[in-house]
């Protein structure tokens, strides 16, 4: 956590210095450290998972903790896209992203959508 | 009433000779009123467990009952749902920690995405809790039907020894009255009763995907409605048992005190003799009956006491869960574990109506006091 808090104020301070000479860069800089430090955040993330994985094997989390895993996963992934896009002024373009991460979020819990409505009938019907 | 006819003429051959209970008569008397079927009637694990506990049918009781053996018999019953409903639970839980983990990545301009993934979450945990929760419906189904199969062998057998005890009207109006009941439960729960519930189970499950349209109200309304109807449905049926009971027992002790006035009055030196012989016979008799009566209840007890269990985990399980949850953050999901929970609850509301229906039936007609 003490290297990720460093990257974090490191790249702040990269970002001010490189925007009094080349504003345009600043962008590009803070796209590279959040990238990066969005594989650290996942790389830290997945042995957790696993973990996590092999703690509820057997329980009936196995069937939607990969559908779930991948949801997270877009969240986390668009929200840093919008959040970029909104440091560089462009909420149009933020909010298409926005929009564009929900309707990937939909189509991840799917099959989960699916198995639950033919739960359910199957459940009615009896 | 045909078999308490038989049953009454298959007692005038059973010798009994003094007020206290001779073991072979009493056993013999047990064969004849039919109680020794109650023992295969029982569904089998009802009967293992019954074993285990040391519970049989015999003349003068229930058999020695091991404090031990039930300790070990509750623990393993125990153990056996708590692991399920754990499971369950624990998955459910999984997925509103994964709920509050999104909040907090997306808590700044991210209403959208949340929302998104919050139904998606909700989802998973309407998957995993509601399969779990339509198998436990499934099964108090069953148990029902085992409860209603037990008692429609165990009716005939209190009526008929009721009926020899001299409390004919009381065991017509017992029998008439409770399998009529037993009747209708064994009507009503498969066909109307378990679909409503299964359709509930289904509007709970759906009702997080789409939580603008209140559906999570609807059935909490239906779920207060429904603990109302069946406590008030409960005591009338009670009520009205008892009370068609006491009545009917009232002109038996009439109808028979005249009868053995008349008897021992109007027959020269035997009539008196007769007389006190049909006072031995019914007496033995409800000892028999108080020993079948009481095996019934127990029986009773222990047919429901798996859905019991599994009822109280499954209730303080979603419960504890849907808390964990809105601690969380994770209200969507929190709503979903709570309108499952609302679910179980109807059903362990409707297993223990009818337990109450027949423990009632069967109490009242081991309450009948012997006509001196």
């Amino acid at each position: 956590m003490i290297a990720f808090a460093g990257c974090a104020v490191i790249a702040c301070v990269l970002i001010l210095v490189v925007r009094q000479q080349k504003p345009e860069l600043g962008v590009l800089v803070s796209i590279g450290a959040g990238a990066v430090m969005l594989a650290a955040a996942i790389a830290k993330l997945m042995p957790v998972m696993s973990r996590l994985e092999e703690l509820l094997s057997g329980t009936g989390a196995e069937d939607y903790l990969p559908f779930v895993l991948k949801a997270l996963g877009i969240c986390l992934v668009t929200q840093l896209a919008a959040d970029i896009c909104r440091d560089a002024g462009q909420q149009t373009i933020a909010a298409n992203v926005e929009l564009a991460g929900r309707v990937a979020i939909f189509a991840a819990a799917m099959p989960l959508l699916g198995s639950l409505l033919s739960l359910a009938v199957d459940i009615i019907e009896g | 009433m045909l078999r308490a006819i038989i049953f009454s003429l298959a007692f005038a051959f059973v010798p009994c000779t003094g007020n206290a209970l001779d073991p072979s008569v009493a056993a013999r008397q047990l064969e004849v009123s039919g109680a020794e079927e109650l023992e295969d009637a029982l569904p089998k694990d009802t009967r293992e467990l019954m074993d285990d506990v040391g519970i049989e049918l015999t003349e003068d009781g229930i058999g020695e009952v091991s404090a031990e053996g039930l300790l070990e018999s509750l623990g393993r019953l125990g153990s056996d749902s708590a692991g399920r409903t754990l499971g369950v639970c624990l998955s459910a839980l999984c997925a509103s920690v994964l709920c509050s983990l999104a909040r907090a990545m997306t808590e700044k301009n991210g209403e959208g995405t949340r929302s998104a993934f919050d139904t998606a979450a909700s989802a998973a945990v309407s998957l995993t809790v509601c399969a779990a929760v339509g198998a436990f419906i499934d099964s108090a189904a069953d148990i029902i039907s085992s409860v209603c199969g037990f008692s429609a062998v165990l009716v005939p057998v209190l009526a008929g020894l009721a009926a020899v005890s001299g409390h004919s009207a009381a065991a017509a109006s017992y029998s008439a009255f409770t399998l009529t009941v037993i009747e209708l439960i064994n009507i009503l729960v498969p066909k109307i009763i378990i679909p409503a519930l299964r359709v509930m189970l289904g509007v709970s499950a759906v009702s997080a995907l789409a939580p603008g349209l209140g559906l999570d109200k609807l059935t909490a309304a239906v779920e207060k409605n429904a603990k109302w109807l069946m406590g008030l449905i409960g005591v009338l049926l009670s009520g009205a048992l008892a009370i068609s009971s006491v009545a009917a027992s009232a002109a038996d002790n009439a109808a028979t005190r005249t009868a053995r006035f008349v008897l021992s009055g109007t027959v020269p030196i035997v009539g008196g003799a007769i007389s006190d012989a049909i006072g031995t016979i019914t007496n033995c008799v409800s000892i028999v009956r108080t020993s079948a009566g009481a095996f019934g209840l127990v029986a009773g007890i222990f047919i429901v006491l798996p859905v019991v269990a599994d009822a109280v985990l499954w209730m303080i399980g979603l419960n504890c869960s849907a808390w964990a949850a809105e601690a969380l953050g994770a209200e969507r999901p929190a709503a979903t574990m709570k309108a499952m929970s609302g679910v179980v609850s109807i059903t362990f509301g409707l297993t223990a109506l009818v337990v109450t229906v027949t423990t009632c039936s069967a109490a009242v007609i081991m309450n009948l006091r012997s006509v001196q």
